[in-house]
């Protein structure tokens, strides 16, 4: 088994529609991000990252 | 593709019944008649961080590897001092110790926690481990973990005195005094920027009341969706990282959603 099925995708969707995320404070700035970045993931075969 | 990190989560045994907070509130977990796993049901399946990052780390040359985040009080200080140490020393020194206190009750008692006490556990854990991360012989003696001098967690871990260690909580209580106290970061979840905003400042306050360099305390926001409106909102808010929660099926999928992920967040 490489992965895990989460059939609970189709019902809740991706989770940036999991919360109403609060963006009164955003800026709208050229240029992407700066902050670091990482993934959360689990029940994922991770050396699919190979 | 040039994400930092990657996190994976702990759940160690989610009981089938239980509460959720406030303990009015019960739960079975379940599947629905089409096959449909309720929110906390997927949670029971997840694998075991400290394995997965192992692996990981076999097949990674510079991606930073950290638990998001382990329950210390479900698991026993000197073993785990000892894997962490022995995955930094497999991962040359990539290991990021997310941890916290747990939420559910039932799993922290079944796996010999205390619940009403899981943050007073939580920091002698912690302090045990660092006393045996960072010295020959180590001892400790408290409330909860009591040992005589032992060796252990050899070789020690390759990030002196240890690996960073991230908080992961709300900001509520004493979370804030807990990263300044015996953390080097603060890894929310499901904070809004505003809320980040605020605890980022805490943070600052406690820490030059501590002696500490703010700076040297991060604050890494989960899960953050991947839209750069989104990231930008979190670092005008003082966030020094940001993780997104991917749920891929496949493969192939995985791949997918991590291109689409750095084709709109990273620069």
């Amino acid at each position: 088994m490489r992965m895990m099925r989460y059939p609970g995708r189709e019902r809740y969707g991706p989770p940036s529609t999991m919360r109403p995320w609060n963006l009164q404070h955003t800026t709208q700035q050229e240029g992407g991000a700066t902050m670091k970045v990482g993934i959360l993931a689990y029940a994922v075969d991770v050396a699919a990252l190979a | 593709m040039g994400f930092d990190s990657l996190w994976v989560p702990e759940h160690t045994a989610t009981p089938v019944h239980g509460h959720i907070a406030p303990k009015t509130t019960t739960y079975r977990l379940h599947l629905e008649p089409d096959g449909t796993p309720q929110p906390l049901y997927i949670s029971g399946k997840f694998v075991d961080p400290f394995i997965a990052l192992a692996r990981a780390s076999a097949v990674t040359q510079t991606i930073k590897l950290g638990t998001g985040v382990c329950l210390l009080p479900e698991r026993n200080p000197l073993l785990l001092a000892k894997e962490v140490a022995t995955l930094d020393n497999f991962s040359g020194g990539r290991f990021l110790f997310g941890i916290g206190a747990g939420w559910l009750q039932e799993e922290t008692e079944l796996m010999g926690g205390n619940f009403a006490h899981r943050w007073g556990q939580t920091r002698e854990a912690v302090l045990a481990m660092k006393e045996i991360w960072s010295k020959e012989e180590a001892e400790f003696h408290g409330k909860y973990y009591d040992f005589p001098p032992i060796l252990s967690a050899f070789p020690k871990p390759v990030q002196q005195p240890h690996p960073p260690i991230y908080i992961g909580a709300f900001a509520m209580g004493n979370v804030f005094r807990r990263v300044v106290t015996y953390g080097n970061g603060w890894m929310p979840w499901m904070l809004t920027p505003e809320q980040i905003r605020q605890g980022r400042a805490i943070l600052n306050d406690l820490a030059r009341e501590a002696g500490r360099d703010p700076q040297s305390i991060e604050v890494v926001a989960v899960p953050v969706p991947a839209e750069p409106d989104v990231f930008k909102a979190y670092e005008d808010a003082g966030a020094d990282g940001a993780v997104v929660f991917i749920m891929p099926r496949t493969e192939d999928e995985m791949v997918g959603e991590l291109e689409q992920v750095a084709q709109k967040v990273l620069a």
